[in-house]
């Protein structure tokens, strides 16, 4: 079993997943704290009206305790209300004087005591607490002065500044020094409102957790309904492969995020498609000017040994087979050294050509193929013009461009080669007539094995390759070579930085042309 | 038999015409399409070898329009492309083989002879007419226990009858299989050589095979058909 690398591949997760559990954790998280809140909020209040309604009974039951001279009277303690005299789930009371001593309770105490509990009517003091019984209640306590036998309910108050209406210190009339401060303690149990608020504990979460459900339900279907045009262009694009480039990517109904992304990947399925084409024809194209010479040579060789014969159709067989051998040689050579241009393993050996003088000496070759075809040449070369380079390289350029020129000119027609300077570019022009191209077959003409005859006549002599390496040698010397095409005459242009070239008036000294012995042209 | 070869290249175009040749085929041969087309509307082939990517007009449209035409010839492709694509190609517009360059002479000559077979509905390469066996792949001729040396012509003869065995083949068809298209050969040679033929083939204690019709032709077979 292979030992897992420290970095471990993980499946890409799912937008779709990946947009559903935010969702889902994060919709579950706002109602949980929603709910938590929301029973925060609602137990206060309850206990907030609880308490609110268990004071104001405290008050009302305040106003019935009154003071008799010294005495505290608490009415509702000889006739207890109902609420503090039933049997189940009592309510319950105790008042104590100044001194703590109880005054009143509920019979319903028994022996135990409610806690002292300090606070005013306004704000009466609030405890939770246990009831005799058990049970969970609260309690409000009011400190106070009972109303004393006679006096209004509205004046009673447990600070006696507040009955001072004429700020005398004497609240109207009433001697306050007599009145003994009493505190008043009701307690109920919050069983009500427990009940509802456990009913809230399980409600709360599992409303938020249905509501959660529901929501991520009803948004996992909208996701998968938006995200359909992605599951299609994904379903389309896994379609997509090297036998299937015609084919583009349609989806209906794209969202406007998606259109360019999909626009782009057209674009880029479109220049494949033209890259595997041009890589299909190359392979062809060589895979035709290779097997086609190959052939040549075997099938000459097999019936040229399938019998006895004379010694002459041997010879002549030989003849054959051995020119195909060469023809087969130059491609098979030309290929090498575009290959080897390519990989920058080419060196470049630069020295001061003539360039006058070079351009004459390539073209000496072909002077007798030219005049066979009556051609007219015409020269205009600048002299004393000498160009930083490789000799033999540009040579090899030279001689293909010749040929080509001799070859494809029409029978009578015109070559002229000249010389000009374009900017900061020196150029070197080889026009000819007789040109059957058309724009469309420049923008392949610098590929291997293209050529205009679709038949590819002529193989073994016309392979192709004269241009493409044309083309990678002149990048290789630092130059550029260009093709154009206008009215039947075909131009090319080779350029020259004017830094890679000298005039005869500078320095005597420095090197003039090496002469080379001539190279094979490319096929 | 009768073949034509329609290559550009001429080595190949030279080579396979001159191996056919010596195998006693009658050959012609075209370097461009536009020939090729033309002889091959014009005459009858029984086996046309043709190339794809030819000059003027490209194999695939001379394939397509020979078998528009009703041509009964049998069309072996012989090319470079070897791409599955352009072999499916080739076989679904009509073909009936399609040899990769480069080849085995001897495979391409045993594949014609297989086509020539199909040509006549024969689906072995021994013919046997009587007590005289043909082996059509080895070019041997034997009748009864005596083998029989033949000239190249004369095979060619012979085995042209004996693929169209008790019918009938006018001089002119038998001189078009014999000859090539452009031979300056005299129109008395069919007679010439059937009677080099007979000489050959017939003796006193063997049967007759080879009958005159006057006016029709001759036909090759152990008996006369009842007229």
């Amino acid at each position: 079993m292979m030992a897992l690398g420290s970095k471990q591949l993980r499946a890409p997760r799912s937008l779709r997943s990946q947009l559903i559990v935010a969702i889902a954790s994060t919709t579950l998280l706002v109602l949980s704290l929603t709910a938590s809140v929301l029973y925060g909020l609602l137990r206060q209040n309850l206990y907030a009206q609880f308490d609110d309604l268990l004071g104001a009974k405290a008050r009302a039951l305040a106003s019935m305790i009154e003071q008799d001279g010294t005495e505290i009277d608490v009415e509702f303690a000889a006739y207890p209300l109902q609420e503090f005299a039933r049997q189940e789930r009592p309510e319950y009371f105790q008042v104590w004087d100044d001194n703590g001593a109880v005054i009143a309770r509920s019979r319903r105490l028994g022996e135990d005591h409610l806690p002292l509990i300090n606070g005013s009517r306004i704000a009466p003091g609030i405890e939770s607490l246990q009831l005799p019984d058990g049970r969970p209640g609260r309690a409000v306590g009011l400190s106070f002065l009972p109303r004393v036998e006679g006096e209004e309910l509205e004046t009673a108050s447990s600070n006696p500044e507040e009955n001072d209406t004429e700020g005398d210190g004497d609240p109207d009339g009433i001697d306050f020094s007599r009145r003994r401060p009493v505190t008043l303690v009701v307690a109920r149990e919050t069983a009500d409102v427990e009940r509802v608020l456990s009913h809230l504990l399980w409600l709360l979460p599992t409303s938020a957790l249905l509501a959660s459900l529901t929501i991520v339900t009803v948004l996992a279907w909208a996701i998968t309904q938006r995200l359909a045009p992605v599951d299609e262009l994904t379903k389309q694009m896994n379609e997509v492969d090297a036998d299937h480039l015609n084919d583009r990517v349609q989806v209906m109904d794209l969202p406007s995020e998606l259109q360019p992304v999909v626009e782009r990947l057209n674009d880029l399925i479109a220049r494949l498609q033209v890259a595997f084409e041009h890589e299909k024809r190359l392979v062809a194209d060589m895979a035709h000017e290779l097997r086609t010479p190959l052939a040549g040579i075997r099938s000459t060789l097999e019936v040229g040994g399938s019998r006895h014969r004379k010694a002459n159709e041997y010879r002549l067989a030989i003849e054959k087979s051995l020119r195909i051998c060469r023809q087969t040689e130059s491609i098979v050579c030309t290929l090498l050294s575009l290959a080897r241009i390519e990989s920058g393993r080419e060196v470049v050996d630069t020295a001061c050509v003539d360039l006058k003088l070079v351009l004459h000496d390539c073209w000496e070759p072909w002077q007798r193929q030219a005049i066979n075809r009556e051609l007219t040449v015409d020269w205009d070369v600048e002299p004393g013009v000498f160009l930083q380079t490789d000799a033999t390289m540009f040579r090899l350029v030279l001689q293909n461009l010749y040929e080509n020129a001799v070859t494809y000119t029409n029978h009578g027609g015109n070559l002229e080669v000249t010389t000009t300077t374009l900017g900061n570019h020196y150029v070197i022009h080889l026009t000819n007539t007789g040109c059957e191209l058309s724009e469309p077959d420049l923008t392949s003409i610098f590929d291997r094995f293209w050529r205009a005859d679709e038949s590819r006549t002529a193989v073994g002599v016309h392979a192709g390759l004269g241009l493409s390496l044309s083309r990678r040698i002149v990048d290789a010397l630092g130059g550029n070579i260009a093709v154009n095409v206008r009215e039947g005459r075909f131009e090319v242009c080779l350029r020259f930085d004017n830094d890679s070239i000298d005039r005869e008036d500078l320095d005597e000294e420095r090197p003039r042309m090496r002469t080379l012995s001539s190279v094979k042209p490319a096929l | 038999m009768r073949v034509l070869v329609i290559e550009d290249y001429e080595p190949i175009r030279q080579a396979v015409a001159q191996g056919l040749s010596e195998a006693a085929f009658a050959v012609d041969s075209c370097a461009n399409g536009r020939d090729g087309l033309w002889y091959a509307e014009g005459n009858d082939y029984d086996v046309i070898i043709l190339d794809l990517m030819l000059p003027d007009i490209d194999g695939l449209t001379i394939l397509r329009r020979l078998r528009q035409q009703g041509s009964a010839a049998r069309i072996l492709i012989l090319t470079a492309k070897d791409a599955v694509e352009d072999r499916v190609t080739g076989l679904n517009s009509g073909a009936d083989d399609y040899v990769l360059k480069p080849f085995m002479f001897e495979e391409l000559l045993a594949r014609v002879q297989v086509l020539v077979r199909r040509r006549y509905d024969r689906v072995s390469p021994i013919i046997q007419i009587d007590n005289l066996v043909i082996d059509t792949a080895s070019h041997a001729v034997q009748r009864g226990e005596e083998s029989i040396e033949l000239t190249k012509r004369e095979y060619s003869l012979l085995a042209f009858l004996a693929m169209r065995e008790g019918q009938v083949v006018s001089r002119t068809e038998i001189w078009e299989n014999l000859y090539e298209f452009e031979s300056d050969a005299h129109s008395n040679v069919v007679d010439v050589y059937i009677r080099y033929l007979r000489n050959k083939i017939e003796r006193p204690d063997w049967s007759k095979l080879i009958h005159t019709r006057r006016g029709f032709g001759y036909l090759l077979g152990s008996e006369v058909p009842v007229s």
